[in-house]
């Protein structure tokens, strides 16, 4: 025994030589000899003793395990937190990864059916719990502090406190798995009846929303046992956020104003305090439970009690808590993608009006989990209405998003490329999010795949994927050194294509029936399901190229010399975090910082770039350029219109169209029938108004708007603006078409409204180059 | 198309996905021998309600579930039965086979009186994996060309003459000394220690493993020592408090010891039990202290 001990503990540490031969031989590292401390300058000289910054000084503290044991230092405990939340993730991913397996196959063959609910038991807490939460909880305690430049958190040792409480709650909640892999390992070579106590403890299989009567009526005393640590965790999450809350409020230094405050900031502020109301609730709600399965209360049970109580209670928790790990993910999309966009974000107010009403509402659309439990159906209907209402400030979050974007300097770095992939993400799952919350549609699609579906795309495609920006973004602040970016694309193509696969296919099985939670499943989906596990294998395969580029490039990335990594300073947004880190550097290291100060940065409130305001033109002139605008605005709208004119006409003709709508003005005017021309009355009126409206009308938005239409050349500008008219045209003239005859006619208005778009801009373009306007375009 | 951008992310992205194909197939091809050497699959799972929660089972709506008295029952149902009345977890396997009806009536849930009272008894299946023979090697296949795509940047940046890191590589890192000197040191001691002490709780073996976890990423071999004492003591301390609650807690393992060599001749079980919970306080520093030594280079 002690020889095999000896043996296990030999072959570890060969292992470990093989292992670095190994890197050896391959050529890490690649170039230049091990242990060169000196870093060449970009001015010609030398950085000093940059190689050995590890993101943060340890002046002053403790050291080696008493000071990570003792630290109350916010950025060692954001650390602590991120390093948690990063293995808890790793190991629900895993759990991900054995629930993919066993569903490669439709019999419950590789995991028995009970391991299999135990797995996505445990999967759907470790992530939900102990991976997002802390990781997010970590990112806000290094960098919170920084962005509004207080010393620290408002309460040091609460913070450490917080944290701590955590790993043992995180063993509560697995505890069965850990006895149970003892066991198994001893199982090996000692006969099992002597080690039976090991098993006494199983994952609990109850879903993650422990759903009574079976999470009272279940034997397993693990399920106490996890219903504490549930707890504790809680209690840990109320303590963060108190304390986050406490922070913004009161430690902002006296220059940082809340219109200062960062997205990021925001978004945190709101999800702590989402998270301190609802996991107080969670709290008692478990302790319910735990009341109820082990001294005879009744709260939840069959008789004398409500197992919907439950569910309401559980969801008054569980709908928040969805937002309180999504929030946190959109603050770092709204704080990343500006910087590789090279434009401020677009909507900064709105962006934070959204953030807040979705922390209101978030608390008013719980039921929409219950929809069919059979409640009174003007209940329902009312949880229908706040659910779609809340798509509503997301969806201006993703038009923000995608407007910042829009005629931006994108630069497709590897934390760009995942806010791409998650903004995709986010629109499907968010989506599907509105489809679930019509009642009709739910009721149909409920305890499917679909739901699966439709969360982890939010889940894994938006949230895990913004982590993973967030860890490329801020690498170089953390570890003075740059990832290997080539690497990193990659990883993050990999991703999100991968969530895209995996979740995408989970959504089309749920349309097609397939009820969730079950180990086995009828034949005919295993090609689905098939398809999903591949993606799913995709991503496990992106997530250990990120751990690898982690720690790899912690060893052998290139050292920061210059604390603008990301060429910030260019576009203004040298935020708070790099001002900090370029001080750091300067003052420990020596690196001087580059022009231009640090101090041009605009806050984050201000999104457009001051513009330098021309010399006051005299009134002459004044009138004579808007005389020449309006000309050439005319000029242009009349060409413009006629060509639309000719096209809406053969429309007609070929009946797309029906002339007789045009004719209603006249009806409503209450003008006489006749004709002019040998046309009817009506007819040429309203042509006439509509021909006016072409010539005048619209010219005159297209001008005055036309800086604020997206679009890279002014052709476009003007394409863009004619789709903004398009739905509103095909709407008001719509006359009941259904089938073919509905695509023709949306086709031929649309095509009306791009000739129209297009030859407008187009004149105006010609015009103005060729009579010198000054006009706003 | 240009070979750069071919080779830097076209082949290792097609490859990425070729290798995530192989995987399960991989897998399910070599764990289906496997599974059926060691016997994990087969035996289903059978689950017993007690007279409390059955009825909820039984009575909800309309279907007469099948009812059998427990001496009806087959020997290996019957054992299975037993054990599972006695699990905390309620649920044992069904060791040998049951005949097609008593399957069948399992399956779908039955009533069985058993001392004059009515439980609920189930039956959960676990079917042997089992894959068509040509799986394995086309997922190893996939494997190999999904892997090579993936490596194909190194050999590439290999080929021009670029650091095979994508920064530039100025400075390295020893890969353990990230843990033992620097700001970071204590981290992974954390990590280390933590996972220590639930390897450790295997007797003699464990504080052996869980000794040489914690002094791979000590600092100095002394430290490692002095961490290995503290392991030690916290893994004597818990092994203890288990012998105390658990009095047979390491009966299992004399009979091992004559197993493994049976010169010794059968020992003595307290002598055992107290061996089994004093030896980490020997074992773990002295493996920390090795381990620390042994890994200096690296
Ligand atoms: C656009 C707004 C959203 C709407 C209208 C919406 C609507 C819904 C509805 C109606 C359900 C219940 C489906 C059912 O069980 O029958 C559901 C489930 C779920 N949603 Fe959303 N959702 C939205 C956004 C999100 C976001 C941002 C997340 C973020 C993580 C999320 C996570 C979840 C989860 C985890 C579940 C399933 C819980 C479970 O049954 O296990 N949803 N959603
Ligand atoms: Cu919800």
């Amino acid at each position: 025994m002690i020889g095999g001990g000896v043996l296990a503990g030999a072959l570890a540490v060969c292992a470990l030589v093989c292992a670095t031969y190994l890197a050896r031989t391959i050529g890490w590292p690649a170039t230049v000899a091990a242990g060169s401390s000196r870093q060449a300058r970009s001015d010609g000289g030398y950085a000093r003793r940059m190689a050995v910054y590890t993101g943060f000084d340890s002046h002053g503290k403790e050291s080696g395990l008493f000071r990570w044991l003792t630290t109350v230092d916010h950025k060692d405990i954001g650390l602590l937190y991120i390093f948690f939340g990063a293995a808890a993730g790793l190991w629900g991913g895993t759990d991900g990864m054995m629930i993919r397996t066993e569903l490669l196959t439709p019999a419950s063959d590789v995991w028995s059916a009970g391991t299999y609910n135990g797995i996505f038991t445990t999967h759907g807490w470790t992530m939900l719990i102990f991976f997002v939460t802390p990781v997010f909880f970590g990112i806000a305690n290094y960098f919170l502090p920084i962005f509004i430049d207080a010393d620290d958190m408002a309460f040091p040792r609460l913070n450490a406190i917080g944290f701590w409480l955590l790993p043992p709650s995180l063993v509560m909640v697995r505890g069965g798995l850990i006895t149970e892999m003892v066991g198994k390992i001893l199982g090996l070579v000692i006969p099992i009846q002597y080690i039976d106590f090991l098993f006494a403890l199983e994952p609990p299989e109850l879903g993650w929303y422990i759903y009574t009567p079976l999470s009272v009526t279940a034997t397993n005393p693990q399920v106490d046992i996890a219903l504490l640590g549930l707890h504790l965790s809680g209690i840990a999450t109320v303590m963060a956020s108190i304390n986050f809350i406490a922070t913004i409020f009161v430690e902002r230094s006296e220059e940082t104003t809340w219109a200062d405050l960062g997205i990021f900031t925001w978004s945190i502020l709101v999800t702590a305090g989402l998270a301190l109301f609802a996991f107080s609730l969670l709290g008692s709600v478990l302790v319910m439970l735990l009341l109820d399965r082990n001294f005879a209360t009744t709260f939840f049970a069959i008789d004398g009690g409500s197992p919907l109580l439950f569910q309401n209670l559980f969801w008054f928790w569980g709908h928040p808590e969805v937002y309180i790990i999504f929030l946190p993910a959109t603050g770092l999309l709204s704080t990343i993608l500006p910087k590789f966009s090279g434009r401020k974000l677009f909507g900064y107010k709105y962006i934070v009006y959204s953030t807040l009403a979705i922390g209101v509402l978030s608390f008013g659309v719980w039921a929409h989990h219950m929809f069919t439990t059979g409640m009174d159906p003007r209940i329902r209907a009312s949880f229908m209405a706040v659910s779609i209402a809340i798509a509503v400030p997301s969806a201006i979050k993703v038009f923000n998003w995608l407007t910042t974007m829009w005629e931006g300097r994108i630069r497709l770095t590897a934390p760009m490329l995942l806010c791409i992939g998650a903004i995709g993400n986010f629109v499907v799952g968010g989506i599907t999010g509105v489809f679930l919350a019509a009642i009709p549609v739910d009721l149909v699609l409920s305890d499917t795949y679909y739901i699966v579906g439709h969360f982890h795309f939010i889940v894994a495609g938006f949230i895990a994927a913004m982590m993973m920006a967030a860890s490329y973004y801020w690498y170089p602040i953390l570890t003075g050194r740059m990832y290997d970016r080539d690497l990193a694309r990659l990883q993050a193509v990999i991703f999100s294509v991968g969530s895209a696969i995996t979740f995408g296919s989970l959504l089309i099985l749920g349309q097609l029936g397939l009820p969730r939670r079950y180990a086995s499943y009828p034949e005919q989906f295993a090609p689905l399901m098939q398809v999903a596990s591949i993606g799913a294998y995709a991503m496990g395969i992106a997530t250990l190229m990120w751990l690898f580029n982690m720690l790899q490039s912690y060893r052998v990335g290139a050292v920061v010399t210059d604390a603008d990594v990301w060429d910030l300073k260019r576009s203004q947004q040298f935020s708070r975090e790099w001002q900090w880190f370029e001080k750091r550097l300067e003052s420990d290291y020596g690196i001087v910082p580059t022009a231009p100060p640090a101090e041009e940065i605009r806050p984050s409130a201000q999104w457009e770039t001051p513009e330098r305001t021309p010399a006051a033109p005299t009134a002459a002139e004044d009138f004579r350029s808007i005389a020449r605008d309006a000309v050439v605005g005319a000029a242009g709208g009349a060409l413009a219109v006629t060509l639309m004119s000719a096209v809406l006409g053969a429309a007609t003709l070929l009946g797309f169209l029906q002339p007789p709508l045009l004719t209603g003005l006249a009806r409503i005017l209450g003008i006489e029938p006749g004709t002019v021309f040998g046309l009817p009355v009506s007819l040429v009126l309203g042509f006439a108004v509509f021909y006016a409206g072409g010539v005048i009308f619209w010219p005159t938005v297209f001008a005055a708007g036309a800086g604020r239409f997206p679009g890279g050349n002014r052709v476009l500008v003007g394409l863009s603006f004619a789709m903004l008219l398009w739905p509103g045209f095909a709407l008001g003239f719509y006359s009941g078409q259904t089938g073919f005859a509905l695509v023709a006619y949306l086709g031929s208005t649309l095509l009306a409204h791009a000739v129209y778009g297009a030859t407008l801009s187009a004149s105006f373009e010609y015009l103005n180059d060729r009579y010198e306007i000054a006009s706003v375009l | 198309m240009d070979r750069n951008y071919l080779f830097t992310y076209i082949v290792p992205l097609i490859g990425a996905f070729v290798l995530a194909a192989g995987i399960g197939g991989a897998v399910l091809g070599t764990y289906s021998p496997v599974q059926n050497t060691f016997g994990l699959c087969g035996s289903p799972d059978m689950t017993v309600f007690g007279p409390e929660e059955s009825p909820q089972t039984t009575s909800s709506g309309g279907f007469e579930f099948p009812q059998f008295a427990y001496e009806e029952l087959s020997d290996p149902a019957r054992s299975a039965f037993e054990e599972a009345l006695r699990s905390p977890t309620d649920r044992h396997s069904v060791e040998g086979t049951l005949s097609p009806d008593e399957r069948e009536a399992l399956l779908t849930g039955s009533v069985v009186i058993y001392e004059g009272t009515e439980y609920y008894a189930a039956i959960t299946p676990h079917p042997c994996v089992n894959v068509t023979p040509l799986l394995l090697p086309a997922s190893l296949l996939a494997l190999l060309v999904g892997g090579v795509g993936m490596l194909a940047p190194i050999a590439w940046r290999r080929r021009v003459g670029r650091p095979l890191h994508g920064g530039d590589t100025g400075n390295v890192r020893s890969g353990l000394a990230l843990f033992r000197e620097g700001p970071y040191e204590g981290v992974g001691l954390i990590g280390s220690f933590g996972a220590a002490s639930v390897v450790g709780l295997v007797p003699l073996i464990g504080p052996l493993l869980g000794g040489s976890i914690v002094g791979a990423v000590a600092p100095t071999t002394r430290r490692a020592a002095v961490l290995g004492t503290y392991l030690g003591a916290l893994l004597t301390g818990i092994l203890a408090v288990a012998t105390v609650l658990l009095p047979s807690a390491f009966v299992f393992v004399p009979p091992l010891v004559v197993t493994l060599a049976p010169l010794v001749g059968p020992p003595n079980a307290q002598g055992v039990t107290i061996l089994v919970v004093l030896a980490p306080l020997l074992l773990a520093p002295v493996s920390a202290a090795a381990t620390r030594r042994l890994t200096r280079s690296l």
